[in-house]
Order: structure tokens, then sequence, then C-alpha cells
């Protein structure tokens, strides 16, 4: 940085193009990380080192890019683009980072393990699981309120999508929130066998708003890669096209 | 218990297989069947369900989208971007246009392709340019179009030709003294003026950065960048200014000590000078001084001088009376030939004559044998000149001094000599029969056996074009060291340009050697030739206005201004000045710091009293420019 | 907690085989082998005849010419007496030994450059995609009999040309070593001629060798010779004692003759009882396996010190008392030894020192016992300074005298050795406050294994550490007992179990066997993805079984053939998955405490 600051004062040189180059290289080389995944057997190096030197190199790069638009929002439009598109893959980046530091633990303490493709055949089975309670109880305590309960409020639980704003903003689900006061509300109108069938509910709702916390962390987990991968590409199309125009139409200039 | 085991539900006898493509459509029910799609997306199960892409796929969907997108659109700006219409959807160069242009190219009504190269290429061309070394070049040409004042070498350094800069590259005795920043930079970047073929406009010039934005600043260092020896700022480092010998002689410490105190002695008529402002006036810009011109300065005493009273001239013609049938007094052949310069010319025209004048220098005195018959020869000659003159008239001037500058490629000096003398009634005089005394400045002597031009007034067009005529006949300045014989023009110039030859015309007017060797008679006080000046400015008005303002206004006091930067030397004796001495037209080493004028150089310590970055700044360019070429002279 | 009730299981709850016959057992009896008093019947017991030996816990075998009975480097777990006829032991080992395919291994070999580029193009196969020609290409060299798949040499020749091809004849047996020790056979044997043998499961010998002196005479003194010897050379406490030509003649016969006296008073124990894996599980599930009762006490704390125990094959847990139950203070795998420090303050102080720990057996353990004086004589003195409080063994990484430098978690410890985790070399080990469950480490080993991946990012998990359901390539490989063609083996090259998908027969002996269900066994399918059935002629053999496609045993080969090793651990871009050898607590405390 000093190098280019004495450039900037001592030449006619402007950095532009040397950050800029330099910038290029390592948008490359940021980007190179997705080619190695795809490439696992080839003895490039740990995935694990290669992520440390992306994180270092990404914000390498966002210094880098703060000195090449001379800390200034730059005023074309092409270029506003470039650079929008360019803070975008950087903020999701960042974003990735918190996420993929913190969401980790959360999920590790959230009841069981599932794997994200299998969420809905969990969730299935919590369902039929609920459902063969529910018939039990509706069985064995004639006159309960269960089923009615389950219809009114359960089920439209169990079939509700996991809030996703929610879990992601406030940390907690509104939907839990709401369900929990419907639940203590209604004791006060069940006999005490209907109060333990209630029990044995409660647990598999609490499975089925855990199997939701895990839904969306996980979500949020591989979407946001939905960003960051195809900006970068987008990125990368725009950044030659860039170079394509700097090197033509700049006249000469150093 | 912070075990746990594989929950309900999960089979866990089954790999996962989250790098397929495609999934069961009836996963979302959550009963997705074993068998799984194949990879091309069928199902292979009898009850069919329709599969779905896993996440992976519809990333990697997503990504290509996204990418062919932004192609598309990279594609459609490129397109847009040159004037080239087969490719173009839209116009573009709105969108590629880095920022707003600076307010003067703002109306430029043609577009891109006004100041771009590229944009008159089509996309593909475009492409291919980034590899053409040469298509920097052709955009710095476009510039050109417009700004044509630069001169033949616009895109070298200074728009000056390498043949200068190597030559003041070579007079240069400044010591090196990089700064450690410098000698960084310049390890990290390479930038000679030796090597740069081309430096385009852009190498300096960043348009595109809004209205306001002034295309000419440029910081010291960036000026340095490029110069071998560099400095750190004005007061540090920066060379003394040098002064230059004036064109015109004057000594202000003689005039003003003495002559304009004892005028009435010397030249009674004279009007002598109080203060600098009576010869020296502010330009209309108020950036120069221009001198008020002899009639108004010097006349008054020294027209009387220009009109001399016999003094030596060339333009004699001694043997008059031949034309006029005048009997002629008999010359004792021992006396030595005197041909005045102006008739020997002509006499040398044939050949015969050059030859006898030429022999005539080798037999000594005593052999007159031998020198009659040339003398007789020569006089002959000059009858039969003067006649052929009165018949021939300006022609047969033109011819014969053409014929004896055979060599030399003077026709122009020629015209006006010959010119100058038709205006002169010189051809009236030769073949006037009238008993005038004089004809226009021409005066009959020795009862009309000589015939003498004498200049009436300054800046005689005659003598001038004569004298001009001489110098540029000058083949070399003759070296005595080396013992060459001088030629007959050397002789004849060295006549002229004596201080007592007729009109004193090198009483104050100095001559210098040219770079091509000719002489050249500072007529003008402006150097035409004298390229140092154009690389440094200076404009007196904002400098008068400040010191002005800190001096009281009364008349005294505004000579005193003029003082505060131009310091009288301290006196010497007027005919031992160095500055007298025939020069080569080149800044003198050791006239470097002495003036002929009686004026100490400007001391660059007076300038870095107020010229600091934080007072009036010291950036080069407010003293000097960059572009320098022939016509940048006429700006001021 | 409510109890939980199991059946108790009983000593011939199940036979080794079902072939074994009431005549089949006469016909043995009448061997010379128990009729000429070297196994007597009558010194049986009632509980335990020899009868019930033979009907519960052995099986005849009829082989013929070019058989292969066992294979060098398989796990066994059973003996062979060789009732009639002659075999042949392949008496080189190692790389000199037979090739590798003869025995239906493969020949496990790094993939060149290019193998690894193309590899890029894995993602369009089909997933379990089986190339059928390569299959049909393969030597079919087996029969099936009553008693399984018998795999048989083509070329019988090569084994008969070899240098060094000992033969044995009947009568008389072969395998115990492998069978009590729970180490690998060390040779492989071929059948000579059509003979007959008995192959007896190593309850079996263990029983018969407590009533048959001969047979522990045997036995015992085969073990000895061969066995103890090159475990007690193997292990660092007696390398000063290995021959070295640097020494002098009589130093030389001083070492040998202390080694000898170590040799003759060594004893060899074994504890605990390795069966059918249901046991451990259920214990897991019950959440009772951590009660220590089912595991055999070896040495108690507070007992006198008695000698050093050397574990020769299993997993033993050290253990302290705590409270009213016993806290798990670290676990001994095979070259390690208990007892050093408790032996070498002893003898420093001259005074006795009791046990501090006590030894379990996790499993089925064997242990090498050495008498005090012995170790004395023949390590202590020789290494050690009496009145230098310093100067300690020069124990490698096998040696650990000292448990309470190990830093793992105790409840993770006690997880780890419950379930048994500890037999593994590479056991999968994901740090799930790291993952981000990006299945990297899942798509990863899909590529390098032609689409498909080989384990599953689930399993059981302690706080925040998972073992997840991938192979261990356990020290002990239980998988490999009874696999009929030896398709399932251990690699010369790095010691990997691999499956050779060629020979396997999809018999599922391995995946049954393996306590982790890390073996799965799949169906394969062709290129459009339809799954392959037998041919018509198999079809017809087994009318009455319901048509199924053919299966393989697929299994973590830790990327045997990969340059980089194992791709998932490579692959993680967080650093949360690791193939981690449990054998070595140090190292696994490392990376659970980083």
């Amino acid at each position: 940085m000093t190098g280019a600051a004495l450039i900037v004062r001592e030449t006619l040189v402007t950095p532009d193009f040397l950050t800029g180059w330099i910038l290029l290289a390592i948008i490359v080389f940021l980007a190179a990380y997705n080619v190695r995944k795809s490439l696992p057997f080839l003895p490039l190096g740990t995935s694990a080192l290669w992520l440390q030197i992306h994180i270092y190199a990404g914000l390498l790069s966002f210094v880098l890019f703060l000195m090449h638009v001379d800390y200034s929002l730059p005023h074309g439009l092409f270029e506003s683009l470039l650079a929008t598109i360019y803070l975008l893959v950087f903020g999701s980046g960042v974003i990735g980072l918190y996420i993929t530091r913190s969401y980790p633990k959360r999920l590790t303490h959230l009841g069981e393990e599932v794997i994200f493709e299998q969420i809905p055949v969990i969730r299935k089975k919590i369902q039929t699981d609920l459902d063969q309670t529910i018939l039990e109880s509706a069985e064995k305590i004639p006159g309960s309120e269960l089923p009615i309960f389950y219809r009114d409020e359960l089920y439209p639980f169990m079939m509700q999508k996991p809030d996703f704003v929610s879990h992601l903003v406030y940390g907690n689900s509104r939907h839990w929130r709401h369900l929990l006061r419907k639940l203590s509300d209604v004791k006060r109108f069940f006999n005490e066998e209907e109060l333990n069938t209630l029990a044995i509910i409660e647990a598999q709702l609490h499975r089925k708003h855990q199997l939701d916390t895990q839904h969306v962390l996980q979500s949020a987990l591989k979407f946001w890669l939905f960003v960051h991968i195809p900006a970068t590409y987008s990125l990368l199309t725009f950044i030659v096209l860039h170079v394509v125009l700097v090197q033509v139409w700049s006249g000469g200039a150093l | 218990m912070s075990v746990s085991n594989s929950p309900s539900g999960f089979d866990a006898k089954r790999y996962q297989h989250p790098q397929q493509n495609w999934v069961c459509g009836r996963l979302a029910e959550g009963c997705p069947c074993p068998l799984g799609p194949s990879t091309r997306g069928e199902c292979l199960s009898e009850n069919t369900c329709q599969p779905r892409r896993s996440l992976r796929s519809r990333r990697n969907f997503v990504t290509g989208l996204v990418f062919a997108a932004s192609l598309g659109v990279c594609l459609l700006i490129l397109g847009g971007s040159s004037e080239n219409s087969s490719t173009k959807l839209f116009e573009t160069t709105n969108i590629i246009s880095p920022g707003p242009l600076s307010s003067p190219h703002s109306a430029i009504q043609e577009g891109c392709k006004a100041c771009h190269s590229a944009s008159s290429l089509s996309p593909v061309s475009m492409i291919g340019e980034i590899w053409n070394s040469d298509h920097a070049q052709h955009q710095s040409e476009l510039c050109l179009n417009c700004h044509r004042d630069f001169g033949d070498h616009s895109l070298q350094a200074h728009s000056a030709a390498p043949e200068l800069l190597e030559l003041l590259q070579n007079l240069n005795t400044l010591e090196p003294q990089l700064t450690s920043d410098q000698q960084w930079a310049r390890t990290l970047t390479d930038h000679r003026v030796a090597h740069a073929k081309v430096l385009n406009c852009a190498t300096c010039h960043r348009e595109h950065q809004g209205a306001q934005f002034d295309l000419t600043h440029l910081t010291n260092q960036q000026c340095q960048s490029c110069h071998e020896n560099t400095f750190h700022s004005l007061s540090d480092g920066h060379p003394e200014f040098e002064t230059t010998r004036e064109r015109i002689r004057f000594d202000h410490s003689s005039h003003f000590e003495q002559h304009y105190k004892n005028y009435h002695f010397l030249m009674p008529g004279g009007i002598p000078k109080q203060s600098c402002n009576d010869c020296h006036l502010l330009s209309a810009d108020g950036a120069t001084y221009h001198l008020a011109g002899f009639e108004a300065m010097c006349a008054s005493c020294h027209e009387s001088q220009i009109l001399d009273f016999n003094m030596p001239t060339a333009l004699r013609l001694h043997q008059f009376e031949f034309v006029k049938q005048t009997p002629k007094t008999e010359s004792p052949s021992t006396e030595p030939l005197s041909l005045p310069p102006f008739l020997e010319l002509m006499l040398r025209a044939d050949e015969k004559i050059a030859n006898a004048i030429e022999a005539l220098q080798t037999i000594p005195q005593t052999d007159t044998e031998l020198r009659t018959p040339l003398l007789n020869s020569i006089e002959e000659a000059t009858s039969q000149l003067l006649k052929d003159l009165q018949e021939q008239g300006a022609a047969g001037v033109t011819e014969r001094l053409s014929r004896v500058t055979q060599n030399s490629n003077n026709d122009k000096q020629i015209v006006s000599v010959v010119k100058a003398l038709d205006q002169s009634r010189f051809f009236e005089v030769l073949s006037t029969n009238d008993e005038e005394a004089t004809i226009g400045s021409w005066t009959f002597l020795n009862n009309r056996a000589t015939v003498v031009y004498r200049p009436q007034q300054h800046a005689d067009p005659l003598i001038k074009a004569w004298l001009d005529f001489m110098a540029s006949e000058v083949d070399h300045y003759p070296d005595q060291a080396e013992g060459t014989t001088p030629s007959r023009f050397d002789q004849f110039f060295r006549d002229a340009i004596s201080p007592e030859a007729s009109g004193r015309c090198t009483k104050c007017h100095t001559v210098d050697r040219l770079l091509d060797g000719s002489m050249k008679i500072n007529w003008g006080l402006l150097p035409a030739e004298y390229f140092y000046r154009q690389f440094s400015k200076f404009v007196h008005r904002p400098h008068l206005t400040l010191m002005q303002d800190q001096t009281a206004l009364s008349e005294a006091a505004q000579e005193d201004v003029c003082l505060k930067c131009h310091q009288p030397e301290t006196p010497k004796p007027f005919f031992n000045r160095d500055a007298f001495l025939l020069t080569d037209g080149m800044p003198r080493a050791e006239f470097r710091h002495s003036s002929s004028t009686g004026y100490l150089p400007i001391q660059k310590k007076d300038c870095v009293q107020c010229h600091q970055p934080k007072m009036a700044g010291d950036n080069c360019l407010q003293c000097h420019d960059y572009h320098v070429h022939k016509n940048s002279i006429l700006r001021r | 907690m409510s109890n939980v009730q199991i059946k108790r299981p009983e000593r011939w709850s199940i036979p080794f085989s079902d072939s074994m016959t009431e005549e089949d057992v006469e016909y043995v009896l009448q061997m010379s082998l128990f009729t000429e008093g070297m196994i007597d019947p009558d010194k049986f017991s009632q509980r335990t005849s020899l009868a019930g030996i033979l009907k519960n816990d052995a099986r005849l075998l009829k082989c013929q010419e070019g058989e292969i009975i066992v294979r060098e480097g398989e796990w066994g777990n059973s003996a062979f007496f060789l009732l009639s006829g002659s075999v042949n032991v392949v008496v080189q080992r190692g790389n000199k030994s037979l090739p590798a395919e003869i025995l239906g291994r493969s020949n496990v070999r790094q993939k060149s450059f290019l193998e690894v580029l193309k590899q890029i193009w894995n993602g369009k196969r089909q997933v379990e995609y089986r190339d059928l020609d390569a299959y049909a290409n393969a030597s079919s060299s087996s029969r099936t009999t009553e008693q399984g798949t018998r795999v048989f040499l083509q070329d019988f020749s090569i084994a008969l040309d070899l240098d060094k091809s000992a033969q044995i004849n009947a009568v008389d047996f072969f395998g115990e070593q492998s069978a009590l020790g729970r180490i690998e056979r060390t040779a492989t044997v071929i059948a000579g001629e059509n003979c007959e043998l008995l192959e007896i499961r190593w309850q079996g010998i263990r029983d018969m060798m407590s009533k048959a002196p001969w047979l522990k005479l045997q036995i015992e003194s085969r073990f000895r010779m061969y066995g103890l010897q090159r475990f007690l050379q193997a292990s660092p406490y007696f390398d000063h004692l290995r021959p070295d030509d640097d020494r002098s003649p009589e130093e030389t016969e001083r070492c040998n003759a202390l080694f000898q006296h170590v040799l003759d008073d060594a004893e060899f124990l074994s504890y605990g009882s390795y069966d059918k894996v249901e046991r451990f599980t259920k214990l897991v599930e019950s959440g009772t396996a951590s009660n220590l009762v089912h595991e055999p006490l070896i040495v108690k704390e507070g007992d006198y010190l008695e000698g050093v125990y050397l574990i020769r094959s299993g997993v033993a847990r050290v253990s302290h008392q705590a409270g009213h139950g016993h806290r798990t203070v670290s676990y001994l795998t095979p070259g390690q030894a208990f007892g050093i420090r408790e032996m070498t303050e002893s003898w420093k102080t001259g005074q006795q020192v009791d046990m501090q720990y006590s030894l379990r057996a996790v499993g089925y353990v064997n242990v090498i016992f050495i008498p005090i004086r012995a170790f004395e004589l023949a390590v202590l003195n020789e290494l050690m300074q009496r009145d230098d409080s310093s100067s300690t063994l020069p124990g490698g990484a096998d040696s650990k005298p000292n448990f309470e430098t190990d830093q793992i978690d105790p409840g993770l410890l006690e997880f780890l050795v419950e379930r048994r985790f500890v037999n593994g070399t590479a056991t999968m080990v994901i740090d799930l406050d790291r993952c981000t469950r990006c299945d990297d480490c899942v798509r990863a080993c899909a590529s390098t294994h032609d689409n498909n991946p080989r384990f599953l990012r689930h399993g059981p998990i302690y706080d925040k550490f998972m073992v997840a359901n991938a192979c261990m390539h356990c020290a002990d490989p239980v998988c490999m007992i009874q696999c009929p063609t030896g398709a399932i083996h251990r690699s010369m090259q790095g010691g990997e179990v691999v499956i050779n998908d060629t020979t396997c027969i999809g018999c599922s002996a391995c995946a049954n066997n393996c306590p982790y269900d890390a073996i799965r066994m799949v169906d394969i399918r062709d290129e459009r993805g339809n799954y392959v059935f037998p041919t018509a002629s198999e079809q017809e053999a087994s009318a009455s079984v319901p048509l199924t496609p053919i299966t393989k045993a697929t299994k973590c080969d830790l990327c045997a053939e990969q340059p980089t090793g194992p791709v998932c651990q490579q692959a993680c871009p967080h650093d949360a998955l690791v193939r981690l050898n449990l054998g070595s607590s140090e190292t696994a405390a490392e990376w659970f405490n980083r």
C-alpha cells in the first residue's frame, strides 16, 4: 500500500492499474476456490487451508478495492454496476463468514442431528407419530377435546412452513411462541389422562419446532451461497469487460 | 444425557447422495423411493414421480443463468459502445463513461469518437486493440485534431524536438538529488524521457473527473518523475535562476549614475529617465514589461550617434566619378587596394576580377609592375560595373550578389538588400546627372568622387539588410588560435559589426552565433531562437499588486518595487564588461550569474520568500510550461 | 430407568454351523485325534462334552485340491484340524507370497495422474453403477457348498512352484494362533489334495485346551515358539535385548539369556468373549454399557503388584474407583502396557506398591503377563538407575506409565470406550460446532468413488463430537471374519480394510458382523439405473428364494487409491472432520481438546 501511495505521489503512474491487476489476480484466485472444491482428489492443498486463504484474500481484496476506487463512489454507470456486484460478493461473503461460524454451534444442541434433505422425511414421521397419538387418545379418552384442539391449532402448526424471518432475525419462532401460549391456555380444560397425552404431544411438537429451527439454520447455511457464487461469476464477466474497456479507452494513461 | 442416536424416521441403512442432480419427487411428501431418479432425471420406479432438481443442481442452474445474463449484458454494452452500427442494439456510451467530462470538453458535440479512437472500432477490433501497441497513440492524435498548436513534436516530451532535449540534457550541470521516495518510485516504475517514444496525452491529462476538474494540474513530483536529475522543492534543490545575456546592450548603472546626471554635457538634447517605468512599460495583460521603443527611450541621446559623419561603412562607392566620366585623380599604384565591401563584392562576381583582387593581396606593395595592370583592370571593372548597374538596376545587383554567394542559399537576404537599395534610391544615385549633394541617404563626397550611404535614423533598412546579409554569409567564427584564414565574408562582417561602423548598430545590438554556425544580429529583444525562455514564464502584475500593497504608494516607492527583485549589480567599468564580448549565443557558464544590463539576475531566495507550499505555492507549473514549441511564444 | 430384560445367552445358543449333524460328530469322534489319547473325550464334563463341542463349535469341511482354506492377513476366529489328506502352507510372506488376485484380493495401487483427472467426470455416473463386463472377465473359481461358497485356486501349480511351501499332513492342526490370539492369519493355507478338515471356533478350542493337556501343551509351546517371541521382540520394552552386531559375544549371550528368562516366565492370558455384535450394541442402547460388570476384570485396583501386563490384542479399559462406580481414565490398545509405573516405583523404593487402577477387558483381550522378577531383571535393572529419581523408562508411543496425562474429557472417554470406537485406526469424527452441514465431505467421497459416497454423515453424538458412520478400519476388524472369498481384506500397502468389488458375492457376512454398521450392502445398477439380477440358471437353483438383485458390500476404503489420502478430511472447509487413530489416546486428546 505504501508502494501504491508512493507511486501516486511521485510518478505519473496511476496506481489504479496496479491495484486493478492485483485485484483481478486476487479475485480470480478467490473464484478458483469453487473450482478446487470440485476437484477434491487432486493434491492441491486441503479445503480448510484454501478457505483460510480465501477469507484473508477476500478481506485484502476489499482494501484493494477501496484503493482502486479511490475511496469514493464511482461516477460512471457501468463502473457503479461493477462496484455494486463486487460489494454484493464481498458482503455476502462476510455474511457467510458470520453464518458459518455461528450457526453450527446453534445447530449442535438443537435436538437431533438431521441431514437437510431428510427433513421432509422426518417431518412426515413426526406428523405420523402425532396423528397416531391423537387417534389413540381419541379412542382411549372419549369426549376428549384433544382432537378438536389438534384440528384447530396443532395441525396448522405442523403444516406451517418455518418462519424464516423470525428465526433468523429474532432467534425464536413466532409460530412456536404462539403455540406455547395456546398449549398453556388449553391445559385448564384437560383431565389428568389428557394431560399425560398432552405431555407426549408437546414432546413431539417440540421436535417439530426443533426441526424447523434446523431447517431454517441449515437453509441459511446453504442459501447464502446462492448469492455469493452466481454473483462471483457475474463479477468475473464484468471484470473482463472492464479490463477491455480500460485497456482500449484509456489512451495510454500509465 | 448428551448422547443422541439417529432419530426415528431416518433410514440409516442407506447412503445419502447430496451430489446427485435429481432427487425423487416424493421427497417433499416425506416418502422418497429408494431407487432414486437416474442421472438424467427420469423416474426409475413404476409408481412414477416427477423428479426435482437437487439444491446443488438448482444452484448451478442459477449460477449459469446469472453468468449468461451477465455475459449478455456485457456483450450489449460492448456492442453499443462503438460507432459501428452493425452490432449496436442501443447506445451504451453513457453507460461505459466513467464520469462527467470537464466543462471545456463537455461542449463537444461529436460524442466519444472525438477523443477515443476505440469508439470508431467494431467491438471485435476493440478487443484486438488491446494487443496493438499503437492504439494509445491513435487516441492522442485525436486530441491533436483540436489542440493543433503544439508543433511538430506534440507527442514528444515537452512537445519539443528530441535533439533539443538531448542538448539541454548535455548542458545540464545539476547534481542529481533524488529523494529516497523518488528513488523508490523509480525502482517501481521505469520512466525515462529517453526511452519514451511517444508520450500520450493521457499520461498527464486525466479526463472524466467531473466538470470542475483541472486537467492541467500536476504535482511537482509528477513533473520530476521523468527528469534524470531531480530535487526536493523550489526552496530545496531547485537550481538558481540563470540570467541571459541581453540582446541590447544597455548598462543601467552607468546611465543612472553618470549619463542621466551629466547628459547636458554630452547630449544636450537628451531626455534623461527618472524611473524604471519611463522605459519599461507593463503589457496590457500585466504579464511582461516591454520597452518603450528606441524613439521614446534612446533617440533623444543616441539618434545623433547613428547619424554619422564619415564613419567607416561598407556602402560606399569611392570611384563614382567613373560613371560620370569625371576625370579621376591618379591613384598611385603603390597604395594598397582598398575597396569598399559592397563594391568589392560586386566586382568579385567577375571571376577574373576576383582573382585580381586576390592576387593583389599577396603581391607586395613595392612591386608596381605586377600591381598596376591588376589595379587597372580593377578600375576598369569598377567603371564597367557602375555602367552595368545603371543599366540593369536591381537585377544586376541581384545577379552579381547571387553569383558571389553561390554556395549559400541566401536569396532572401539578397532580395532584402536589393530592396533596401532600391528604396534608398541607390539606382537613382547611379543614374543621376544632377548636382544634388544628397539623394535620399546617399551623400556625394570628394567632388562627387565618392558616394556614401549614411543612415539617417535608427533602424535604417539598408544598413540592417547589409548587416544581416553579411551575418548570414559568415561560415564560421574565426578561431584565431587555430590560425585558420578567415574568409572574406568574415572580414566584411567584422568590419560591419565594429562599434565604429556606420550606423553604430552593434554599439547596442549584440551578435550571437546560432546552432548552425551562422551569426545573428539581435535587432529585437525577444530571442526567437533562445529556447530557454520557452520553458519558463512570469507574470508581473500579481507580484506588483502584492508588493505595492506592502509599500507606500509614492513615486519613489514605485521604483522601489522593481528594485525589490531586480537588484543592481556593483557597477563595473563600461568597456571591461565581459558581456560585450562577442558570444556564441549560448549562456556561457561564466556569464550565468552576471548581467549585461547592470542588474543582478533574479535571486531564487526572493521568490522562495513567498512561493512556498502553504503560501503562494511552489508548483512547477506556476512558473514552467510543459508544452514548449516555436509557437508557444506567441501566447505572451 | 426401568430394567431391561433379555434372554440369558447360552453357551451354544448359536452353533457354529448348522450343517454339523450327529452323524458327522460320530464320524469325527472316530478320528485318531480323539481315539488315541491326544484328546480324551472322557476328560470333558457333562455340560461341555466333547460331542457337544464338536456339534456346536465345529464343522466338517471337505476340501478339494487347490481350495483356499485360509488367507494370509485374514482375520479368523477358528482353528483347523486336518483329519485326512494334506494341506500346503505358503511360507513366503508379504509381497513374495501368492499374488493378491488369486486370493480374491485386489492389488490396491494408487491411481495415476490421468486416472485421477478422469474422476472429474464421475458426476455423470449412475449411482452404484458397475461395469458388468468387468465382472464377466473375473475368474469364477468358486463352488457353492452347504457351508457356503468356497474358492479354489485356478492354477494350483502356482502354489507348488514357490520356493517355500510347507506341507502339513494329517493329523495336525493349524490356525489356532489367529483364533485364540485375535490376530491375522500368518500364512495362506491351500488344500494340497482332497482333504477333510474339522474347523473349530475359538471357544471350542479354548474348552478343549482346558480339558486336553496335550492340546494345551501343543498350543502353548507353539505360541511360545512363534507368537510370544515375535510379540516381545516387537515390544519397545525389550528393544535393548534385541540382537545387535555391536555387542560383544558375552554381552549378546547375556541378553539372550535374559530374554529367554522372560520368555519362559511370561504367561498368555485371555479375557472376555467375542461373539456376535448385538450384545454390546444392545448394551449401549439400553444404557447399561457403562456398567462395568460386563467387562471381565484383569487387574483390580488395590491388588498387589504382581507383574506387568502387555496388551497383545483387543482393547482394555483403565479405570479408577470414583464414588460407588468407576471412572474410566484411559484405554489401552495392543502393544501398550499396564503396571509400569507401579513397577518402577516399587523397584526404586524397594517397597510394596499396590495397583493404582483397574484393568478390564473391553470385548475380548489377550494379555501377556510378565512377572515382577523377570521384568526387573530384564528391563529395569538394565535400563534405569535405582537412585536416580529422574530416570524413566525409554518408552515410545506405546508406553503409558502415567494415565493422568490423558486429557480426553471423561464423559467423552466413556462414550468412546463403551461403544468400542477406540478400536478404530481411522475413526471419522466430526466437530459439530464447526461443521456447516455443507456435505462437501460426502460429495468428495462420491467424486472419488464413481459418484457413490461411502459413508453417512450421521452417527452417535457426544457433546459436539459425532462419530460418523464410516469404516473405522479397526485394529481388530471383525468384518473380515467369515468372508468366503477373501474379498474383504487388509491392503498390504497402507493397512486399510478394503473390499474387492469383483470378488464380493454379496453374502453380507461382513455387513452383519460390523458392529458400527459401516458396511452397507448396495444393489448394483447398470448405466440406465436398472437393477442387475442373477442369470437364469441361478434363479432356477434358488427357485424358492424370492428374486433379489445382485448386491455388493461397500464401505469406506480410506481412499487407498487416491494420492491425496482420505478426501473427506481434505475437503472439509472448516477443519471439522478428521480420521482419528483412536489407538493412541494422546493424539486423540490433542484433537478433541483443540
